[in-house]
């Protein structure tokens, strides 16, 4: 459903930011992408949706999605599939809330821009999607302006509007970066559960390895814009590349590695 | 022990909520800290942490408690008395350069905290920058940089040098590495132990990630809705943690050996919202060892062992 081929991307300045970036994703498929800061896993993800900053340009490669190609989209394409078909959280997807104006009043914003819903039943929605990322008493959130919220709260907020409309493809830019370990488990089993409902295919972008290894059948290690390696868990944990060596030692382990 | 350089005592914040309903973010939190050492503070989002870190770096006040510095109380500070105060205790964020005006450069923003307290030349600032930018580990020729140009690991040693410009005793950090990758992260914490252990810095570390913390901290509180239920020497964490909440907190972290099959099983139940606090134990909705009197009593804090405090009825 979503093909990348030969894919590089520059900023101002000719800062080469991702190199020959080839990734193939099925239906229901979860893709996870790693690697080191500045290595391109966020130009890939902004690329796909037609997001680059200002400066980012595409030098070249194609970028498909169900047959067609994402890289000359028109507005108004774009209006009807991202944000439905389409979705993406990024790790701060909370601090992109309006912060003058309620969560409640911006979520059902979001819904009724994408569907035909009355305001009540978009209230109603809104609140059902806040219960399932863990949030209790969802209506006091919703009637919240998002400096009253903790960060993991309205990183939830954020999360939670991604998967309102079950979308075909989910990118999610380091999605649970700021949740402790339980939210974070109840997070990755609804994407899952999303996955397995709706068999929508998740792009992760996550520095959490041992999310990676849990949740994606296929891992891709990059480095300097390039991929360096890629492959499945056990491929991964075996693979002989320096740099995807380096990534696995440098993960903590309960037990302590500095001399504190 | 030597004497406590930061300590909190029975912190109470609240907050009232947009329904008018009132929130309790942190309830009667009693916290030390030691000179040079590293305390980690972990629980659940939206239990009180950055709250808790708010209060300690005096930018919110507590509604209940005290707080002291050195030993004497300093939770009554105001004015000038508290501006003279502020240099000890310094904070870093997630993204602390995301604070920096962006057309500030690299020298002008990590000694920006100094133009307050020191009348300095721009010679001068420029050679106290070019120090800070070294103790961090980054290259002197990043000064006329701007920080928004910098990778994110960069900017977070940015956001170091800053705090440590007004030469702070204790140095907060609220998920100071969350959005940093793992070889980075490991980076930044080397940094700051090594930091600790040039100066005597005392840290306290909020953050997710239990391994990160477990291996850079001497000691660890556990915080649930707003309480602490439990503090205990760091390296004991895996292998002594016994309050419920934490054991169920370890059981929840993804290891790179977890079954991709492997059922998740997140705390059961549903999280209590801190707008109705349930009475008794904060944590008896959802424990699975709970017992009758655990919905009516609030359970006391008890030693288990030295340097180990517990609050659960079952112990
Ligand atoms: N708006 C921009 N202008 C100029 N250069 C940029 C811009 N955004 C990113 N870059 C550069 O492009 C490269 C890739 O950055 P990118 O944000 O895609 O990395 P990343 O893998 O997502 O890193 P992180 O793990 O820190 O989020 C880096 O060298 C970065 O400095
Ligand atoms: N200004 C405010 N007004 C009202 N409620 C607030 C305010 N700030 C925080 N809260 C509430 O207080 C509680 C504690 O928030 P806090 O930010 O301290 O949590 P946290 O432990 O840091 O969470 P996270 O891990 O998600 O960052 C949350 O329920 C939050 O919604
Ligand atoms: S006091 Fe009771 S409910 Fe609370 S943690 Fe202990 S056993 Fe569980
Ligand atoms: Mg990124
Ligand atoms: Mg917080």
């Amino acid at each position: 459903m979503l093909d990348i081929q030969h894919l590089s991307v520059s900023y101002a300045g000719g800062v080469s930011a991702l190199s020959d970036f080839s990734l193939h994703m099925e239906r229901g498929e979860v893709v996870a992408l790693v690697g080191e800061s500045g290595s391109g896993k966020t130009t890939a993800v902004r690329t796909i949706l037609g997001l680059l900053p200002p400066g980012g340009t595409v030098e070249g490669g194609t970028v498909n999605f169900e047959g067609r190609s994402l890289l000359d989209l028109s507005r108004r394409e774009w209006g009807r599939l991202r944000g439905k078909e389409i979705s993406v959280i990024f790790q701060d997807s909370g601090a992109m809330l309006n912060p003058i104006r309620t969560v409640g009043s911006q979520f059902r914003e979001y819904i009724r821009a994408h569907s035909a819903l009355s305001r009540r039943e978009a209230a109603e929605l809104a609140g059902e999607m806040l219960g399932r990322m863990g949030l209790p008493n969802p209506e006091s959130i919703l009637a919240s302006y998002p400096f009253q919220l903790s960060g993991g709260q309205r990183q939830r907020v954020g999360i939670a509007m991604a998967m309102t409309f079950r979308p075909r493809l989910l990118l999610a830019d380091e999605p649970t970066s700021a949740l402790d370990v339980t939210t974070q488990a109840q997070i990755v089993r609804q994407l899952l559960e999303l996955r397995d409902a709706c068999r929508t295919a998740v792009l992760l972008v996550t520095h959490n390895l041992a999310v990676a290894a849990y949740m994606a059948g296929h891992i891709v290690v990059m480095r300097s814009g390039r991929i360096t390696d890629q492959g499945d868990r056990e491929h991964l944990l075996r693979s002989e590349e320096p740099y995807t060596q380096q990534l696995l030692r440098s993960v903590p382990d309960l037990g302590g590695m500095w001399d504190v | 022990m030597s004497e406590c350089i930061l300590e909190g005592r029975g912190l109470t914040r609240r907050y009232r909520r947009p329904d008018g309903r009132t929130l309790t973010a942190c309830r009667r939190v009693g916290l030390q800290l030691f000179p040079g050492e590293t305390l980690g503070v972990v629980g659940e989002s939206g239990c009180g942490k950055s709250t808790l870190v708010r209060m300690l770096a005096q930018l919110e006040r507590p509604d209940e408690g005290e707080l002291l510095f050195q030993g004497e109380t300093i939770t009554g500070l105001r004015g000038e008395a508290l501006r003279r105060h502020r240099p000890h205790v310094q904070m870093i964020f997630q993204d602390s350069a995301a604070a920096f005006f962006p057309r500030m450069r690299v020298w002008d923003a990590v000694t920006e905290p100094l133009r307050s307290f020191h009348p300095l030349s721009r010679a001068q600032r420029r050679e106290q920058a070019a120090r800070l930018l070294e103790r961090v580990e980054l290259p002197v020729d990043f000064l006329d940089r701007y920080p928004h140009s910098m990778s994110g690991g960069q900017r977070q040693r940015l956001g170091i040098a800053r705090a440590l410009a007004l030469e702070p005793e204790v140095l907060l950090c609220d998920e100071a590495t969350s959005a940093l990758d793992v070889s980075t992260q490991a980076q930044l914490v080397e940094l700051l132990v090594s930091l600790q252990k040039k100066q005597n810095l005392s840290i306290l570390f909020v953050c997710h990630d239990l391994a990160l913390v477990q291996s850079l901290s001497h000691r660890i509180t556990v915080m649930y809705l707003g309480t602490v239920v439990e503090s205990l020497p760091s390296a004991r964490l895996a292998a002594d943690a016994v309050h419920p909440y934490t054991q169920g907190l370890l059981e929840a972290v993804f290891s790179l050996h977890t079954p991709p099959g492997k059922a998740i099983a997140p705390l059961s139940g549903e999280a209590p919202s801190p707008t109705h606090r349930p009475l008794g134990c904060p944590f008896h909705t959802r424990c699975p060892r709970r017992m009758e009197r655990c919905s009516a009593e609030e359970p006391p804090t008890t030693v288990v062992a030295p340097g180990h405090t517990v609050a659960c009825h079952l112990y």
